[in-house]
């Protein structure tokens, strides 16, 4: 790659970050600004013209934008999309509401439900139907559509979703409703079940695909908005947007399959944590991003996260399972959990401690914030345990109040009958469990022992929390890779190109046809560069990924196969009913006898070359003024000392704290210890022991003391 | 209380770390399982006892009535295999109705858990299995031998060794052997994995005997239930709910007793057990049920275990329908056992009107059994739910599944594995009962065979609530009465004439079901006209509907309320 510069954007709830990028990484710029709600793209575009400027540059040097944004989730949650109909088979316009029908938490008799996106008055039945063969029992008739939709569109609706029974495995009358609504009604964006998401289950798929309608013209009309002002600005680059998958896909594409954009913030969270571990030849890590309200955590196998096909997201009940709006799309299998810097401490009916799911959120914050805040929250406790510095929060940008912090504690303290001081440990102790339990299930559930994986820490508190959350997960180490505080944003800039295909083509090795199987390839392959080339990736770079979705014929539930590369004939058959077998036995047990395994759906990912970025090349930019503290330069020793609580030490002790961007390759540091930079805090626990490595990352040995 | 050990933090971290083994146990099931019915329906639950078979924790997601029947289930086990004669690789197994979960198509699997070469614990799972032998016909019934294969405590596995001889005698006794024999292959190696989990757990901690630790959280649990108790007014509550019986509508009186900081629910005005039909509970399904309205009533926010229940006291008198004795016919327990709910909640309104909830249409989980063309056999359950009960809170959800903590089953996926199309699956407008805050609606559900091939398929049907009204509370009225009927060429069976089971023949014949509607909840006429035209707008209600809420609409679709109009009972709506 050139000299060319690179930008990550990242919107985020409450703030927008930007990195800065020249050529391999030799130079580094960050920069942070608050989001603007009511027209996003303009945070973005005043953000890309600050940081610019203070490198002397303009939009026509950049090579390159790739953005992520909250959009997609954003509309949703707030109910903020298009005026969206449906049109499904007769008889089935309720199945959007009724969901599965089940209770998500069994002795909660009112439990909320989300509303569907498109009201009962606007899901429309269409009489057509497709049986289980994909054979039309009853077709469309095309008049009649028309007609129905003219009525909705004097209504008002915008955007229509089409989701017929079955068109996973015949797509004939979805297509044919979708071409004559297009010629009929240019304007209307529609969205047809068949190419959302190709899958068996019609629930699942009509809730994504009309949550693909709803959000397209808001996107649609973003990314034009956003274009245009990159275009007048002098922008010739690329333009790519980051998908919940983890990939970047043109702006075209996004265009048709919104949907898949959810929320990219935490996806490059992730993507910074497997970056680190190629560079630091650490091919399996856990990443921990833990920031004001959630905390999410992601196991990374060989480099590569795992991609889940399901996520709810504008959960009614926060943090329930059940209470979102369902989504099938490719996204970064994380687990988010509610434990962030603002989630709230409370006694629950039993006068047992919780910490959370309930968050302060930047308004009125933690207690110490002083913004009118009385609910203890995690910061409180870290202000109280000495682990913040009230006085450089954001590097002093934001000055906390400790006494607030106390005040809320002690109340807490008096409910539950013990100290104060007991009362902070509790809370950040608990909290600290409470993401080791969620790290400990999401890594049980891969089939992996949650004790083998160092931490990748990022986020605003992450630093502060992992080496506690590495101690009761018993894992080795926690690394904290240099600008941990806007990792998204850069995670963006160490990703390819790429996009997930998948076809539904069930059927039992002895009785599947290997031709047919190639055939559904040819045709995702075909697709896949069409998909990269629009992204400006030429068919010569292009790389394919394969895999299978398997089970024991007569089960409903998949574990990933990969597919074994060249020719698809008997070879592959016996080559995947082995790796099935071997996944099968590490997740649960030994395949039972008599049972045979079965291919449901064939998936391809098509990715494009990975940027080459060496943190090796970034780390001398790292000491540059960009990123260094004027007030603590060339301080290689302590920069003060302040008390802070161990119970290892048997309460509070005089703990040297250091300025991160002081430190050098080589320097070792025993805990306890509190190393600080503007974005975070890092915590060094009394048995672990501080490294400084050669990429600039802090690396945290649990109990290298000992 | 004996907490001294814990204080207020780790316990919080212990007790959480034993619920997400039993969470980790039951996605095991669900993942592995192969029938419509566990692994779609989510029929199943499991958890982790102490070693003295009670309680420590269940997952999230269990079916209620099973973590609740376990304990029971494992004391009988333990009585018939004591702890000190166990040895590791057990598996234990029974579907005894009487001392597990009612009826026999629910098994338990039940795993020790060993340190140190002794027990400390067990792991327990209860999932529906989707056949057990006996008559499909399950309304005809006299005696539970007719009803199936009965499984008394048994071990399934001897030292990790399966038992051939048990293995064999069940797959000669079960339709479609292949999809039970994995289902209880499922409940084995998820228990194995959270036997593994706990012993990690322990060894992880320095634990080296749960009974502390199940005493305390045991203890907590006790304590807040008799909190929760105590704040109701001692006395005597009384309630009754109406259900089907068998041809005869029958009722359910209970009375509830509360005194200081324990709770007896007494239903001795229950009928005598029938003689036919399987509608009859055991006392253990009884309890269950009985315990679990309590405990959503209650202290539905905290984590459940043994401690629940030791404040709560129930009895039926023996020979009854709630309490049924030995051989009487069990298996569609359920159609009296659904009704414990609405009769406690009816008796306990003016004691607790804000966590009341009114009569919700009962579910309906249609087994379709029968031969494709290929020869190939299938047995596959449809699962639809009908309208939530209103509450003080908010209008009931429209389809939704309870008493059971079960899901529906995709269309998709059951016309996939049966050769049956399903023509509509929708809400039924009016179908709601109209209250301050108004009842879910109930669903329509049609059904036909894909092909003229002429095989048999033999649908299961037992739609609840078709010959009663259960009215809602403070002045709700009842939701739409659940119907079954089966039509061809213009003829049609309905109802009871059908007798629980349908026999489809031919693509003609087409069945429909309607699940009952959810019952309102305070009076119609307050209920505000600005949600009386949502409901229009939306068609959950019609005009005519509106009525009820003493509203009239005029000829643009505005609602508008004029003289309080008449209650004329339920609607009554055409078959759609």
């Amino acid at each position: 790659m050139s000299r060319g510069y690179r930008v990550g954007v990242d919107i985020g709830g409450t703030f927008t970050d930007f990195v800065l990028l020249a050529g391999e990484a030799e130079d580094l710029r960050l920069h942070k600004r608050l989001t603007t709600p009511d027209d996003p793209a303009r945070g973005v575009m005043e953000g890309l013209q600050e940081i610019l400027r203070n490198a002397s540059l303009t939009l026509a040097d950049c090579e390159e934008i790739v953005h992520g944004t909250t959009l997609v989730t954003n509309a949703i949650i707030e109910r903020r999309g298009a005026e969206t109909a449906l049109l499904t088979t007769r008889g089935f316009r309720d199945v959007l509401e009724m969901g599965r029908e089940q209770r998500y938490d069994i002795y909660d008799l009112f439990l909320e439900y989300p509303e569907p996106l498109v009201p009962r008055r606007w899901r429309v039945e269409v009489d057509e139907r497709i049986t289980r063969e994909g054979e039309a029992l009853e077709e469309p008739d095309p008049g009649m559509v028309l007609e129905q939709v003219r009525n909705l569109v004097e209504e008002g609706v915008e955007a229509v979703a089409v989701c017929f029974l079955h068109s996973y495995r015949n797509p004939a009358h979805e297509q044919a409703v979708a071409e004559v609504l297009r010629s009929e009604f240019p304007r209307l964006s529609v969205s047809i079940s068949s190419e959302t998401v190709p899958e068996i289950r019609e629930f699942e798929r009509v809730s994504t695909t009309v949550a693909n309608a709803y959000v397209q013209p808001l996107v649609d009309r973003y990314l034009r908005r956003l274009e245009s002002a990159l275009e007048d600005g002098g922008f010739a680059g690329r333009f790519f947007l980051m998908q919940s998958s983890g990939g970047l896909a043109a702006a075209e594409t996004v265009r048709r399959f919104p949907v898949r954009l959810l929320e990219s913030g935490p996806a490059g969270g992730v993507l910074v944590a497997s970056f680190l571990g190629r560079e630091l030849d650490e091919p399996d890590v856990l990443s921990f991003d833990m920031g004001g309200t959630t905390a999410k955590l992601c196991l990374i196998l060989e480099n590569q996260p795992d991609l889940a096909s399901e996520i709810e997201v504008a959960r009614v009940h926060r943090f329930k399972k059940g209470s979102g709006v369902t989504l099938k799309a490719p996204v970064v299998d994380l687990m988010e959990i509610g434990a962030g810097g603002g989630s709230i401490a409370h006694p629950d009916q039993l006068g047992l401690l919780k910490v959370g799911p309930r968050s302060t959120g930047a308004a009125p914050g933690p207690a110490c914030y002083a913004l009118g805040g009385t609910e203890p929250a995690v910061t409180d406790a870290c202000v109280a345990l000495g682990y913040y510095d009230p006085d450089y929060f954001l590097g002093g940008e934001m000055v906390l109040e400790a006494s607030a912090a106390w005040s809320a504690l002690e109340l807490l303290a008096e409910t539950l009958g013990i100290t104060a001081t007991e009362a902070a440990w509790g809370v950040y102790s608990i909290v600290c469990e409470n993401m080791a339990s969620a790290a400990r299930i999401h890594v049980i559930e891969k089939g992996q022992d949650p004790r083998r994986f160092p931490l990748v820490a990022s986020g605003g508190a992450g630093p502060a929390h992992a080496a506690r959350v590495a101690r009761a997960l018993g894992a080795p180490e926690v690394v904290v890779p240099p600008v941990s505080g806007v990792a998204s944003a850069l995670g963006f800039l160490v990703t390819p190109a790429s996009f997930e295909f998948s076809r539904s083509y069930p059927a039992e090795f002895r009785s599947l046809s290997w031709g047919d199987v190639a055939d559904l390839y040819e045709q995702m392959e075909k697709r896949a560069g069409e998909t990269l080339r629009a992204s400006g990736v030429p068919a010569s770079e292009v790389s394919l990924e394969r895999w299978a979705e398997m089970r024991l014929s007569g089960q409903f539930h998949d574990i990933e196969v990969p597919v074994p590369r060249g020719a698809l004939d008997g070879g592959a058959s016996r080559e995947m009913a082995a790796a099935f077998e071997e996944r099968y036995a590490h997740l649960f047990h030994a395949v039972p006898p008599g049972y045979e395994p079965m291919v449901v759906n064939w998936r391809l990912r098509a990715f494009g070359p990975t940027p080459s970025i060496s943190l090796r090349e970034l780390a001398p930019s790292l000491t540059t003024r960009s990123l260094r503290d004027p007030d603590t330069e060339a301080q290689a020793s302590p920069k003060s000392l302040r008390k802070a609580y161990f119970p290892e030490a048997d309460g509070y002790v005089e703990t040297p704290v250091y300025a991160r961007y002081a430190l050098r390759e080589g320097d070792i540091i025993e805990g306890p210890a509190i190393v600080e930079e503007k974005e975070s805090t890092v915590l060094v626990n009394p048995e672990d022991v501080l490294r400084v490595d050669g990429l600039s990352n802090l690396r945290v040995k649990v109990g290298g003391k000992r | 209380m004996n907490d001294t050990k814990f204080d207020p933090v780790s316990l919080e971290i212990l007790w959480s770390r034993l619920i997400s083994v039993a969470e980790e146990c039951w996605i095991t099931i669900w993942r592995t399982a192969f029938s419509m019915i566990i692994g779609e329906a989510q029929d199943f639950g499991c958890e982790l006892l102490d070693a003295d078979g009670n309680t420590l924790a269940h997952s999230p997601r269990s079916m209620p009535v099973f973590n609740l029947t376990l304990p029971r289930a494992v004391h009988a086990l333990v009585e018939h295999y004591p702890a000190e004669t166990l040895e590791e690789g057990d598996v234990l197994i029974t579907n005894d109705p009487w001392i597990c979960a009612g009826h026999l198509f629910d098994v338990a699997v039940v795993t020790p858990v060993f340190r140190d070469g002794r027990v400390v614990g067990l792991v327990g799972s209860i999932a529906h299995c989707s056949d057990i032998g006996g008559t499909r016909d399950s309304l005809s019934a006299r005696e539970v031998y007719e009803e199936g294969l009965q499984i008394p405590p048994m071990k399934l596995y001897r030292s990790g060794e399966p038992n051939d001889d048990l293995f064999r005698m069940i797959r000669q006794n079960v339709r479609l052997a292949d999809m039970v024999i994995g289902d209880i292959q499922a409940q084995v190696s998820a228990n194995g994995l959270a036997a593994r989990r706990m012993v990690e757990f322990m060894r992880e901690y320095g634990i080296e005997d749960l009974s502390d630790l199940a005493h305390t959280v045991q203890d907590r649990t006790e304590r807040a239930m008799r909190d929760a108790i105590s704040a109701i007014p001692d006395g005597e509550y009384t309630g009754s709910a109406p259900f089907d019986g068998i041809g005869e509508p029958m009722e359910l009186p209970v009375c509830v007793r509360v005194r200081g900081e324990e709770i007896s629910v007494d239903w001795s005005g229950a009928p005598d057990q029938t003689e036919r039909g399987g509608i009859n509970c055991t006392l253990s399904y009884t309890t269950a049920h009985t315990a679990y309205t309590l405990k959503c009533l209650l202290t539905p926010e905290v984590p459940s275990n043994a401690g629940d229940f030791r404040p709560i006291h129930v009895s039926a008198p023996e020979g009854s329908i709630l309490n049924c004795t030995r051989p009487h016919a069990v298996n569609q327990r359920t159609m009296t056992g659904w009704s414990c709910a609405p009769a406690i909640f009816k008796a306990l309104a003016d004691a607790l009107p804000n966590r009341v909830q009114s009569f919700t249409g009962l579910p309906m989980g249609a087994g379709a059994y029968g031969r494709e063309a290929d020869g190939n056999t299938f047995n596959d359950h449809l699962f639809q739910g009908g309208g939530q009960g209103a509450s003080a809170a908010r209008d009931g959800k429209s389809a939704l599944l309870f008493p059971t903590s079960a899901a529906n089953t995709s269309i998709e996926m059951f016309e996939s594995r049966a050769p049956l199309l399903v023509e509509r699956k929708e809400l039924i407008p009016d179908s709601g009962g109209a209250g301050r805050h108004r009842g879910g609606l109930g669903q329509r559900v049609r059904v036909r065979k894909l092909h003229d091939d002429g095989e048999p398929v033999l649908m299961g049907l037992h739609p609840q609530g078709m010959l009663v009204d259960t009215p809602g509370l403070f002045g709700g009225r009842p939701g739409r009465r659940a119907r079954v009927r089966l039509d061809e060429d213009g003829d049609s069976i309905e109802g009871e004439e059908l007798g629980g089971l349908a026999e489809l023949r031919r693509a003609s014949q087409v069945l429909t079901v309607e699940i009952a509607g959810g019952s309102g909840y305070g009076d119609p006429a307050e209920r505000a006209i600005a949600e009386v035209q949502r409901d229009l707008d939306d068609g959950l209600i019609t005009a005519e509907g509106g009525a009820e809420y003493g509203c009239a609409v005029d000829g643009s679709g505005r609602a508008y309320r004029g003289r309080r109009v008449e209650n004329r009972g339920v609607s009554s709506e055409g078959w759609g």
